[in-house]
């Protein structure tokens, strides 16, 4: 078991190539749901559940029948968008009936996922890896994986969390009215983004 | 005002300008010494920086305020259209007089202007951070992304998110990276070295690193401007913790995670303390009553950050220097900090631990 790779994936997913500030995958519901810190909690714990599920099933769909049938290059994305949005209904029917109090806290968030393109980048590059420059032709085994797709779900929960307290700062400035609302929330991102800039090419990822 | 009296109180001096001015005279020796040692470029680089930090914060406050809206709008098209004097060959870099004289006039019509202090605190340090040797229209483009983008914007003094002048230091390097990342002062004696420290220590040429202690202390020419003499940043910084204008427990949290972290990773940590921006960055930047914690619990957890962020990406990361990047992120936990530590209403009781009885 080779720690430090699995270390470096996770920091490199996390932090280094965060999806939100680095990336810019999934802004809309970035800019969305961090009105509050309560609901970028809810979508954060929503956006971890389905994100490691999902990626899971589309790991196993694309090495055990897109990959060995030859038909993956043109259907991966098709697939993988159906196997997202039918996992997440049935998820909600399941932890409506099982869990309702898991199901109160997640709320709206949970049907929102399914259209949220960081489920879909992740769970495209634990199948393909592409983004994170580890190697070029690689393919994750499962254990690396999940250790990926949780370090992009922490990396996107803690930027939403942060932005939601920035934003819970701002509202309350006199920023100039031409300025007000999603402006300012887009310029706050950008510095944002600014600040992580710096960890590019830390440990060499 | 409001006035809730019937003894007689003590009125306390301290408003923003009086803070500022402190700031602006624990930075002084260190700006001062560099231009003697550095000479003409500190000077133009220093003085472009905050004259134009001044001249934008001026503009900027009569718009929003609509004051002489006509008469400032001239002041900006006249300020922003000088360095297009830049193109006449034979000027050259004696624009950079006429852009300062012409701020000073800007300044000179807007003389009933309240200035607070802090933007000339943050042309200041915008130019500590600086190469010397850098275009004089680079500071000039970073005062009125300090002064606009970093604290304007936000509603001004006191809403800013980020440190203004390491906002504009970090947009700068993103945009002219050629500039910020060169132009190290050359010394005239032995013209080999124009790289700086942390750069010789990052490629590994820096062998007997224990050597420059004295330099980095007295006489560092290699580094931005605020970099020049470690040992006049400390005495500044001291004189603020003296005279109680900036939380003491920050730069100790910042420098003393440094040291330890240096230490474990077995480098040399008086080498790390002396080194690159991390006494400016402990002392005057990561201070900033705006963008640090509330609470001292926060301001240490702040302080650990900042130093453990810097000596992570100095070891580690791909540029010599992390501390612009190490503040800046930390500012952007402010908030969250504050709220997770939040002191405790007087009068509540604390919420019971969970599983107790």
């Amino acid at each position: 078991m080779d720690l430090n790779r699995y270390f470096l994936i996770f920091l490199a997913a996390f932090l280094i190539q965060n999806i939100l500030l680095i990336r810019f995958i999934a802004l809309c519901s970035f800019f969305g749901i961090s009105t509050s810190v309560e609901t970028s909690v809810g979508m954060s714990l929503a956006v971890i559940f389905v994100m490691m599920v999902s990626s899971t099933l589309t790991w196993a769909l694309w090495n055990f029948v897109l990959e060995p049938l030859g038909i993956g290059e043109f259907l991966y994305i098709p697939s993988f968008i159906l196997v997202i949005a039918a996992f997440v209904q049935l998820e909600e029917l399941f932890i409506k009936k099982t869990a309702p109090a898991l199901y109160k806290a997640m709320g709206i968030y949970l049907p929102l996922i399914t259209t949220n393109c960081a489920v879909l980048a992740a769970a495209t590059e634990v199948a393909k890896p592409g983004f994170i420059k580890l190697s070029v032709a690689y393919h994750y085994t499962l254990p690396e994986a999940w250790v990926y797709t949780f370090g992009v779900a922490l990396g996107y929960s803690a930027a939403l969390l942060v932005f939601a307290t920035l934003r819970e700062r701002i509202d309350i400035a006199p920023v100039p009215p031409a300025m007000k609302g999603y402006p300012i929330a887009f310029i706050t991102a950008s510095l944002m983004s600014l600040a992580l800039t710096g960890f590019a090419g830390l440990f060499g990822v | 005002m409001l006035k809730v009296t019937s003894s007689p109180h003590i009125r306390a001096q301290e408003n923003t300008r009086y803070l500022m001015r402190w700031v602006l005279i624990a930075l002084a020796p260190s700006a001062l010494y560099s231009v003697y040692l550095i000479g003409t470029n500190a000077l133009s680089v220093i003085l472009v920086s905050v004259l134009s930090c001044l001249g934008v914060e001026v503009i900027w406050h009569n718009l929003r305020d609509g004051k002489h809206v006509s008469r400032t709008w001239w002041e900006l098209v006249f300020l922003l259209a000088i360095p297009l004097l830049g193109m006449v060959p034979a000027l050259g870099a004696f624009v950079q007089w006429i852009e300062c004289v012409a701020i000073l006039v800007v300044l000179w019509f807007e003389r009933e202007h309240r200035f607070d202090g802090s933007a000339a605190v943050t042309g200041l340090l915008l130019a500590m951070v600086l190469p010397p040797m850098i275009p004089w229209w680079v500071p000039f483009f970073g005062a009125i992304l300090a002064i606009a983008i970093g604290k304007e914007i936000f509603g001004g003094l006191g809403y800013n998110v980020f440190n203004p002048a390491l906002v504009a230091r970090a947009a700068l390097l993103i945009s002219w990276p050629r500039y910020l990342t060169a132009g190290w002062f050359k010394p005239v004696v032995d013209a080999s070295t124009s790289a700086t420290p942390l750069v010789l220590f990052k490629n590994r040429l820096g062998a007997e690193v224990s050597a420059v202690y004295g330099p980095l202390l007295f006489s560092n020419t290699g580094g931005c401007i605020g970099e020049v003499s470690a040992f006049l940043l400390l005495l500044g910084g001291l004189v603020l913790a003296w005279k109680k204008v900036i939380h003491v427990e920050i730069p100790l949290a910042y420098l003393g995670t440094m040291a330890v972290f240096a230490a474990l990773a077995h480098n040399d940590p008086i080498f790390h303390l002396l080194a690159g921006g991390a006494m400016l960055g402990a002392w005057f930047m990561a201070t900033d009553y705006v963008t640090s914690p509330l609470t001292t619990k926060g301001r240490i957890l702040f302080g650990v950050g900042c130093g453990f962020i810097t000596m992570l990406l100095r070891l580690y990361g791909k540029a010599p220097e992390g501390v612009t990047y190490a503040i800046l992120f930390m500012n952007m936990l402010t908030p969250l900090i504050d709220r997770s530590l939040r002191p405790r209403v007087y009068g509540h009781i604390a919420k019971p631990v969970r599983g107790g009885k």
